[in-house]
């Protein structure tokens, strides 16, 4: 069966993670577009509708969930759904973010690449 | 040996002086009352009946000329009716009567009354008593017609008497006297009400006096209603006697928190404690407070018989009382906010009753926990930035060891990178640990210093080494101006790479692209001052000294975005000074800094 390419739109600021996720996920067969930060991210989400994001919540300008609020409120990628990288999971609760932000689903760094590939793929077609 | 009397109380005694002295003055201000009222009437008196025998006089004359004085009897009869005369007559040139009050003794030949002369003027007068016991003034004017003297007029006039001023005082009796003995009832009331502690305080000390000499005196505690009566409540509490033998319940526990089972040593404890103790009754006044308290509550007034929930609720920024809602019965512990003149304070406030139950009052602690705030703040800030740090590249290193272990469409040009990538951030990591390491030693002052001859040159030389690929990496320029006579020093090698390297990633760290950082190095006056200066995004002045701050984080966000630990330039400034010298910023925002570090060489 041929279809295109999933998209999906990375945003973190530590350049070593964004090439290795980056890497897992053109492995699983998405189609990847990085950003360095929360507000370049938010640039590019403005023009363009993603099957997927992946996005660090500790990022200058804009923080992960400032950029899945931004999003919701979109017209591109208002039913996009969205995983986000934390390295403070217990601060923020699962529940809070999903019913709330709308946070699609949430990783602890350290993560491992597969974990987050298997979790992208689980993700497509899931809408908001 | 003195003896029971009966004699009055003190406050009594000040009230029956009063009251005596207030009679004497009212019985004063009577008397001259009576006085000037009597001299008053007189000589209104006199007054009236001089101007009536001026119109009698006048009206006779006119009678003696018109009609011959037909008309004279008529008028001296009706002259002394209506002017309430006590007789009244005219005498003719021969002395006898032409007209009198009494008709029987017209023609009669005039007595005249005896007294005590008296002139006004054209007229004049005798003063005399009656047979009836009244003074009476006897008016004489001469008559005259056409020039000639046709005899004279008397008319005699009752000098108002006692009756008459008492009389007279009567009618202003409810205003001149109920008003002034009010208002010196209402005095001696207030008198009273106002010595009543005195009284308490004076039986205590007459019970004592009366005490045998061999015992220590005992005194007890009265009605805390003045100042006074806490000053004698508390000279009461400190009596070693009452401290054995308390009959009062509450008190014996009030007594047994503050001081045991003798007074004051504990008592001064507790006064010089930092922490606020407070004892209130069981309506919230507070009995007993120590220094901290009033220092605490920022109160210059003395706070003893005054509702310590009036109190925090006046202070509290909230305007409430942050344990107005909790059970009076239970311990209670809360956090009070409190504005002051220098910022905003934190109080804590456990509360909790005596003996047991609320019937007894309630024993408050106050701390001040501003500083500890502080600390769990910047603690809490610390973690986050820690655990941040760690986790970071410990996903990196999961992350590539992972893909390289698992991927097998990896070139082998890859496979090194990824290498790289997880040893830069194994050092990374180690860094940070080392970081933390030296920063809990310098936390408990074991951070030495071991000194040995290094060649000052190439451990600066070394240091910018570390950092130059980062630098490069940022694209920014990077000068190193090492002067050629730096030569040997005893420097620990170690920590004072550590510090140009720390200096050097810091400015790296907050200089934008294209910017430049500068190492400088000169030896001056046996001292190596070592300058690192960038064109970065600078410290506000209010920020300067707390940069060397632990923990501290600058609220510029230009900074926030940068990862740090709030540990570097703490450490940095703390080696210098292990080295005898110091370490100094120079800055202006938007402008890049400058920091000098200064080291001995002697």
């Amino acid at each position: 069966m041929l279809t295109a390419p999933k998209t999906v739109l990375i945003a973190e600021d530590n350049a070593a993670l964004r090439r290795v996720i980056g890497f897992a996920l053109k492995g699983c067969g998405f189609e990847v577009t990085a950003a360095p930060d929360g507000a370049e991210a938010w640039r590019i989400a403005e023009g363009q509708t993603f099957d997927l994001v992946v996005t660090d919540q500790q990022m200058p300008h804009l923080t992960g969930v400032e950029l899945v609020e931004q999003l919701r409120q979109s017209t591109t990628n208002a039913k996009t759904p969205v995983i986000l990288l934390t390295a403070k999971g217990m601060e923020l609760e699962a529940d809070t973010l999903r019913e709330q932000y709308g946070v699609s689903a949430m990783l602890h760094k350290p993560f491992s690449p597969s974990q987050l590939g298997a979790l992208a793929e689980e993700m497509i077609g899931q809408l908001v | 040996m003195l003896t029971s009397t009966n004699q009055l109380g003190f406050p009594r005694r000040v009230v029956a002086l009063y009251l005596l002295f207030c009679l004497s003055a009212v019985l004063l201000l009577s008397t001259g009352a009576v006085m000037a009222v009597d001299s008053l009437l007189k000589a209104q008196a006199a007054g009236d009946a001089l101007s009536q025998v001026g119109r009698l006089a006048a009206a006779i004359e006119i009678d003696l000329v018109t009609t011959g004085g037909e008309k004279t009897q008529a008028l001296v009869e009706n002259a002394r009716k209506e002017g309430r005369l006590t007789w009244c007559a005219v005498v003719a040139p021969d002395g006898r009567y032409l007209a009198h009050s009494d008709p029987t003794l017209l023609g009669a030949i005039e007595i005249e009354p005896i007294g005590s002369q008296l002139r006004w003027g054209a007229i004049d007068g005798v003063r005399y008593s009656d047979e009836n016991g009244l003074i009476v003034n006897a008016y004489r004017a001469p008559l005259s017609t056409n020039n000639e003297p046709v005899g004279s007029l008397v008319m005699a006039v009752a000098v108002p008497g006692w009756k008459g001023v008492v009389k007279n005082l009567a009618e202003h009796a409810p205003l001149a006297i109920v008003g002034p003995l009010g208002v010196i009832l209402l005095g001696g009331w207030w008198l009273r009400r106002t010595t009543r502690p005195l009284a308490d305080i004076e039986r205590g000390l007459s019970a004592i006096a009366r005490q045998p000499y061999d015992d220590s005196p005992r005194c007890e505690a009265i009605a805390p209603s003045s100042l006074a009566a806490i000053g004698w409540n508390r000279i009461a509490q400190a009596m070693p006697s009452n401290l054995v033998d308390q009959s009062d319940e509450a008190t014996q526990a009030k007594l047994r928190v503050l001081a045991g089972n003798a007074g004051g040593k504990q008592r001064a404890a507790i006064e010089s404690l930092s922490e606020g103790i407070a004892i209130t009754d069981a309506e919230g006044r507070i009995d007993f407070a120590n220094r901290a308290v009033a220092a605490l509550l920022g109160s210059d007034d003395e706070i003893e018989g005054v509702s310590i929930d009036e109190l925090l609720a006046g202070l509290a920024s909230t305007k409430e009382n942050p344990l107005a809602g909790s059970s009076r019965d239970a311990e209670v512990v809360s956090e009070l906010q409190v504005a002051t003149g220098s910022g905003d304070r934190m109080l804590r406030l456990a509360r909790a009753p005596l003996g047991g139950d609320a019937s007894t009052g309630h024993v408050w602690s106050l701390r001040d926990i501003t500083q500890q705030k502080l600390t769990d703040a910047s603690r809490d800030q610390f973690i986050d930035t820690a655990t941040h740090e760690l986790r970071t590249p410990l996903a990196n290193i999961k992350a590539y060891a992972e893909t390289l272990a698992m991927g097998d469409m990896i070139d082998i040009e890859e496979q090194k990178e990824f290498c790289n990538t997880i040893n830069a951030e194994a050092t990374r990591l180690a860094r940070f640990v080392d970081d933390l390491l030296s920063i809990s030693s310098l936390e408990v002052g074991s951070l030495g210093i071991q000194r040995t001859t290094v060649d000052v040159r190439r451990l600066l030389d070394e240091a910018a080494d570390k950092i130059r690929p980062t630098i490069k990496q940022r694209g920014m320029t990077f000068e190193v101006k090492l002067s050629e006579k730096l030569g040997e020093a005893r420097l620990d090698k170690d920590k004072v790479s550590g510090m140009v390297v720390n200096l050097l990633g810091n400015a790296a760290k907050y200089t934008p692209e294209g910017g430049t950082v500068t190492l400088t190095a000169v030896r001056e006056d046996e001292q190596l001052k070592i300058e690192v200066r960038d064109t970065g995004v600078g410290i506000a002045a209010d920020e300067a000294e707390k940069v060397f701050e632990k923990f501290f984080r600058s609220a510029n966000p230009a900074v926030q975005d940068q990862v740090g630990t709030g540990l570097g330039l703490p450490l940095a400034r703390e080696i210098a000074r292990l080295h005898r010298g110091e370490l100094t910023l120079a800055s202006k925002l938007g402008e890049g800094c400058t920091f000098t570090a200064l080291l001995p060489l002697q």
